[in-house]
């Protein structure tokens, strides 16, 4: 299953532990170099999909300082599949470094 | 900038707000961090992704779901066809006012009836009775049927009425697949719980029905209708394959529609080729829909 890349980087952005919906951007962001600027309808249907499907699962719903929050964690399967989405872009990745190689050494 | 938020989170459906909202709103408020273009930016993601939940929602529904919508709204024309009728006579013309029209004017026992039963239809499927609903669908058919296989059946001015006003009033054989789909989308249709929140937006349907039809002729008319229905088609032909409820909600309009298009077809000669090309767009559009749709579903 080929992952969206904003969904890759959300999904990597809760590797080092739950987060909630702003620091998961604020992780994206950091983790993309910049690149993956989620906005908060993007994000939240995001996880929507991500919860139905497993690989996130949602906490329940707190107020810290006056706001409302809820944390997200990476399930099992979600760990997986990631994992999986790395080592295929991964591959993918070394296919055309490979190629290149090849035809800079002529 | 708070309220800008939680406006836009309108777009989302209303139970999914009140889970969500309050998060939604939150963390919208955070990226903005202060600034007015950014607010704009992510209210804008949330009308996008609510209006995505609600699609995504819609394309979800079962195919019957959309009989209630079709029930619903062929009650409510024919309701109106029933108002505009029952108060036609008045709109004949002087000359042919003796003998036959009383005076002072009174609408006959058939279209008094035939309110009846178009307002029970409505009823019914607004409180949630089927047994309402259906009936008063029945008694609609056979006072319709009564009306277009006994053409002298109508005395004095009612006759006058199907003499002048012909093409516009309920008493031809092609007014029989309205009344046949309505009886069917009322028999089939899910009436799980009473839907009475929705009487004031039926109510003012069937009034706009009523003061349309008057403003197209002064006696009233309802072919104007024929132009919101190919509009419907083109919206069922660009959306309908993942909104259920909207095609089948247009097939049953159409297969209620097609008779009195091909009636005109028949009797008018200066737009025949419109109404020709029209009603076979409409028929070949509604049903080629209905197929992709039913396709999608089964594979």
């Amino acid at each position: 299953m080929e992952i969206r890349r904003s969904t890759y980087f959300v999904l990597a952005a809760l590797l080092d532990g739950p987060l909630h919906g702003y620091a998961i951007i604020g992780r994206a962001a950091e983790l993309s170099d910049g690149e993956v600027r989620l906005s908060t309808g993007t994000l939240f249907g995001a996880l929507d999909r991500l919860v139905e499907s497993g690989l996130v699962e949602a906490g329940e719903e707190e107020k810290v300082e006056g706001r409302v929050r809820r944390s997200y964690t990476l399930t099992h399967d979600g760990h997986a599949a990631l994992f999986a989405e790395a080592s295929r872009l991964e591959r993918a990745a070394l296919v055309v470094q490979a190629r290149m190689a090849k035809v800079a050494t002529g | 900038m708070s309220r800008l938020l939680s406006f836009a989170c309108r777009a989302f459906p209303r139970d999914y707000r009140a889970r969500r909202s309050g998060e939604l709103v939150d963390t919208a408020l955070l990226v903005a961090n202060g600034s007015r273009l950014r607010a704009a930016r992510e209210a804008l993601s949330l009308v996008v992704a609510g209006t995505r939940e609600r699609v995504d929602r819609e394309s979800r529904r079962p195919l019957r779901d959309g009989l209630w919508l079709l029930a619903v709204i062929l009650a409510a024309v024919n309701l109106a066809v029933a108002l505009v009728g029952a108060a036609a006579e008045r709109a004949i013309p002087l000359f042919a006012t003796t003998p036959f029209t009383p005076y002072p004017y009174r609408p006959g026992w058939w279209w008094i009836a035939f309110a009846v039963a178009a307002a029970g239809i409505v009823l019914g499927l607004l409180i949630g009775r089927r047994w309402i609903a259906l009936g008063s669908a029945l008694a609609n058919f056979g006072l319709l049927a009564y009306a277009a296989t006994s053409p002298f059946h109508v005395r004095g001015s009612q006759l006058l009425v199907r003499l002048f006003f012909a093409t516009s009033y309920p008493l031809g054989s092609q007014w029989l697949a309205p009344a046949a789909v309505l009886a069917l989308a009322t028999a089939a249709a899910p009436l799980r719980r009473p839907a009475l929140a929705r009487l004031p937006l039926v109510v003012g349907i069937v009034a706009a029905l009523v003061l349309l039809a008057h403003a197209t002729k002064p006696w009233g008319d309802f072919l104007f209708l024929s132009w919101p229905l190919v509009v419907l088609v083109l919206l069922t032909i660009a959306f309908g394959s993942f909104l259920p409820r909207l095609t089948v909600l247009t097939v049953g309009l159409v297969l209620a529609a097609a008779p009195s298009g091909v009636t005109l077809f028949a009797g008018r000669s200066g737009d025949r080729a419109v109404t020709w090309f029209v009603t076979v767009f409409c028929i070949l559009g509604a049903f080629g829909t209905f197929a992709r749709l039913a396709r999608r579903r089964l594979t």
